[in-house]
């Protein structure tokens, strides 16, 4: 196959990945952006949402789209109230200092994960994506008598992964607009720019951090309800989520969605494109990389505001 | 009425207010006055509920307001306009004045009333409120909290920094709002702000009352009230 269409499939892998951790790590900012806890444990909500879409599609006896659809619905709504209790019983009982909740969420981290592979086990164990087809690509070459249309063998995508894509880019916007134009964004980005002044104004600070500590979580099980069916389930899958929504949310600014979707694009994209023509570890080292440079030049991120 | 009652309050094992004693009764404007440090500020907190009262009561009409969450105190009548207006700066005027009406579920006839006392907020319902002037900055604070509809409006130096053209503004509106009903616990520094507008000055020093002067004393002796001032 031509460079062209090799760079094609780069780029469309790069969106993939660019989705999922978008819808992934703009749950961890708006956590941060609100309550300035740094969840360590976000990336264990994600491996819930696999491990729980693994649990609806295969054991309930539904079809794998009616499962899958189930598994949508349900699934990010049992995560956030998982996070929501966690909120209730480890966070706001810290009165959310940030240190001692770091570690306290280390703590959440293990125990999630050590819960889930006394439960779940070890294996990781697939989810049928509700529909895959795979659409066959043109490409266009300058040949002998022209410009000439042909197939390149293996040159193509599939139904399901760009149907994620389109989720995530639908997805992100809803959550933008609920928070830009709804009574609750409004509570959420008032409580977000002082806290104080939100109690003194009657909004219940406390409910709206556990709603939102929810919604992050939500969000994480959300990103992994739609990529289990390309990566299978896995009690250690938190790690790269994790990994990955820390250097977006330090690239893009630490509480700023617009700059959490856009940094997600960037990792995603320059993972997406070193994956295929270099190595996976390789995008690793550059986007880790890419955090040592902004935080030496940019400390608060491309669109981060002073944090002090 | 607004009984604040041997009021003590702490900063962790500091404490900066010690018995603290005073009242505020209907359409009466009572000026809290002190120096730097005095623990104004933190009076008007601790009423809000921001600050945990380690002992004494703080009544509204009867009601305790000691021991309710501080999201409920705003709901039973009192507003604060903080030192420094602390807006929500990334929202809009609008919101700014939403957040208020929220809380007090009462919109139409409660934002006719703020557009009439500050007609120059309703021209900007749109605008940032980190982009406004410091004396629109001011309006939207006082607006803000009238969206509460308040009994008892605590306002914390609300004429600091500002131009004289807004000064005036800001106390014929609180002169106007006590004509209307509104109890006001002015935090105020400024000696012929306090005279021309209070009728009682509650002085504290050090966190503790030291004086209560009524308007009359106030205008038969205003040397009192300098000597306390430091002017």
């Amino acid at each position: 196959m031509e460079f062209g269409p090799y760079l094609i499939i780069a780029l469309f892998e790069g969106a993939l990945t660019s989705a999922v951790i978008a819808l992934t790590a703009v749950g961890l900012s708006v956590v941060f952006g609100l309550m300035r806890v740094v969840n360590v444990a976000h990336g264990e909500f994600f491996m819930l949402g696999a491990v729980f879409t693994w649990f609806i599609t295969w054991n309930l006896g539904l079809n794998p789209t009616v499962g899958f659809i189930t598994a949508l619905l349900l699934v990010p709504l049992a995560v956030g109230s998982l996070a929501t209790l966690a909120d209730r019983l480890i966070l706001n009982r810290l009165d959310y200092d940030p240190e001692r909740t770091i570690v306290a969420t280390i703590g959440l981290l293990y125990l999630i994960q050590q819960s889930t592979l006394m439960s779940y086990g070890p294996d990781a164990r697939p989810v049928e994506p509700p529909f895959n087809h795979r659409i066959a690509l043109p490409w266009i070459e300058l040949g002998e008598s022209g410009w000439q249309i042909y197939w390149p063998w293996g040159f193509g995508i599939t139904t399901y992964k760009l149907a994620v894509i389109l989720a995530a880019i639908v997805l992100l916007w809803i959550l933008l607009r609920l928070l830009a134009r709804t009574k609750y964004g409004l509570l959420i980005r008032a409580t977000q720019q002082d806290s104080e002044m939100a109690l003194a104004f009657g909004i219940p600070v406390s409910r709206v951090y556990a709603i939102v500590f929810g919604i992050g979580g939500g969000l994480a099980a959300l990103g992994a309800v739609l990529i289990v069916p390309i990566r299978q389930a896995h009690y250690l899958m938190g790690g790269e989520p994790l990994l990955l929504s820390f250097i977006v949310v330090i690239v893009g600014g630490l509480g700023s969605i617009p700059g959490t979707i856009l940094a997600a694009i960037l990792i995603g994209m320059s993972d997406g494109l070193i994956s295929v023509f270099f190595s996976p570890t390789l995008a690793k080292i550059v986007a880790t990389l890419l955090v040592v440079f902004v935080l030496i030049f940019r400390p608060n991120g491309l669109f981060g505001k002073n944090q002090q | 009425m607004l009984i604040i009652d041997k009021v003590n309050v702490s900063y962790g094992p500091l404490q900066v207010l010690f018995d603290i004693s005073l009242q505020v009764g209907e359409g009466e404007i009572v000026c809290l006055a002190g120096r730097n440090g005095a623990g104004k500020t933190t009076l008007c907190k601790a009423i809000m509920g921001l600050l945990p009262i380690s002992s004494g009561d703080i009544t509204l009409d009867g009601e305790m307001l000691g021991s309710l969450p501080a999201h409920v105190i705003p709901k039973k009548g009192i507003a604060l306009v903080p030192q420094g207006r602390r807006l929500f700066s990334e929202l809009t005027v609008g919101e700014n004045l939403e957040i208020g009406l929220i809380t007090q579920g009462e919109e139409a006839s409660t934002l006719e009333w703020i557009f009439n006392l500050f007609p120059r907020l309703e021209e900007r319902l749109e605008q940032v409120s980190s982009t406004l002037s410091g004396g629109e900055q001011q309006m939207l604070a006082m607006a803000r909290a009238l969206c509460l509809k308040p009994k008892v409006l605590l306002l914390d130096e609300p004429t600091e920094g500002l131009q004289p053209s807004m000064v005036e503004l800001i106390r014929a509106t609180t002169k106007q709002l006590v004509k209307e009903g509104v109890s006001i616990l002015l935090v105020e520094q400024k000696f012929e702000a306090i005279i021309e507008l209070s009728n009682r000055v509650v002085i504290i020093e050090n966190g503790r009352n030291r004086l209560i002067l009524d308007k009359p004393s106030l205008e038969e002796d205003p040397v009192i009230l300098k000597q306390a001032l430091g002017v």
